[in-house]
């Protein structure tokens, strides 16, 4: 996918993906890799840019004897995601727009 | 590269990044290191899996905000360059005093041993500036804090 693409949903992804429940950065990997390309690199800079802009926040817990980092979803990090929704229609339009599927009609 | 290695190798490329940020990449990298090596992959594997450590810490750089790097510390620089000066202008006169009792000791060969230490405390007491002393000594102390502190912020 391209660059700047990607950088701008990844965003929404990590949103999503701590959406449900607390998660941590290996677990976030593994459930939005399925869907877009992420590594462990391109996660956490968009994990501290989030934080910084209050959408998440985090805390350490223990586990098996070394700390993991939790990050959760804060009310403007849901806004973001609802946001993102209502923008879904517009998002389509343009891509079947970019795609060229209405030229014909 | 077993784990260790790595972060070490990343901490030296992330040396742009302000401390409490680097520490940062450096815990997460740990993190998630070990939770590969959990999944059933062996540490070599996790590091390999990484991939390039030039190119994860371009990424990280180009990622982070301007703010979070670290700027050239100027005030560390002055006080450091006044410590220096002023100590060498402190010893230097102590050590051309030393040289120069050894050779008139070594040349004339009547003064004893012990003369040589003993003459350098007597001349270093007759013609002490003592404000000099006392103002390397503050220097190199506010310089100290200064540095201590820093290592302590954040």
């Amino acid at each position: 996918m391209d660059r700047q693409l990607r950088k701008g949903l990844l965003e929404f992804c990590v949103l999503a993906a701590i959406r449900a429940e607390d998660s941590y950065g290996y677990k976030m990997i593994e459930d939005i890799s399925p869907y877009i390309d992420i590594s462990e690199s391109t996660l956490y800079p968009i994990l501290r840019r989030l934080e910084v802009a209050g959408k998440v926040k985090s805390y350490n817990t223990e586990y098996n004897n070394r700390i993991r980092k939790y990050f959760t979803i804060t009310e403007d990090g849901k806004n973001s995601l609802q946001e993102f929704e209502k923008d879904r229609m517009e998002l389509l339009k343009v891509l079947e727009f970019i795609a060229g599927g209405r030229q014909h009609e | 590269m077993n784990k260790q290695e790595f972060l070490k190798a990343l901490k030296r490329k992330l040396r742009k990044l302000k401390r409490g940020e680097r520490k940062k990449y450096i815990e997460y990298y740990d993190e998630i290191i070990s939770d590969i090596v959990e999944s059933g992959v062996s540490e070599e594997e996790a590091v390999k899996k990484q991939g390039d450590l030039e190119q994860i810490a371009e990424e990280i750089l180009t990622n982070t905000n301007p703010a979070n790097l670290r700027s050239r510390d100027w005030g560390g620089i002055v006080l450091v360059v006044a410590s220096a000066i002023l100590l060498s202008r402190c010893i230097a006169p102590l050590l051309f005093k030393m040289l120069y009792d050894v050779n008139v000791s070594t040349s004339i060969g009547i003064i004893g041993g012990a003369d040589g230490p003993t003459s350098i405390l007597i001349a270093g007491k007759i013609g002490t500036p003592w404000g000099l002393y006392i103002a390397t000594a503050v220097v190199v102390i506010i310089t100290i804090i200064y540095f201590v502190k820093k290592h302590f912020r954040k």
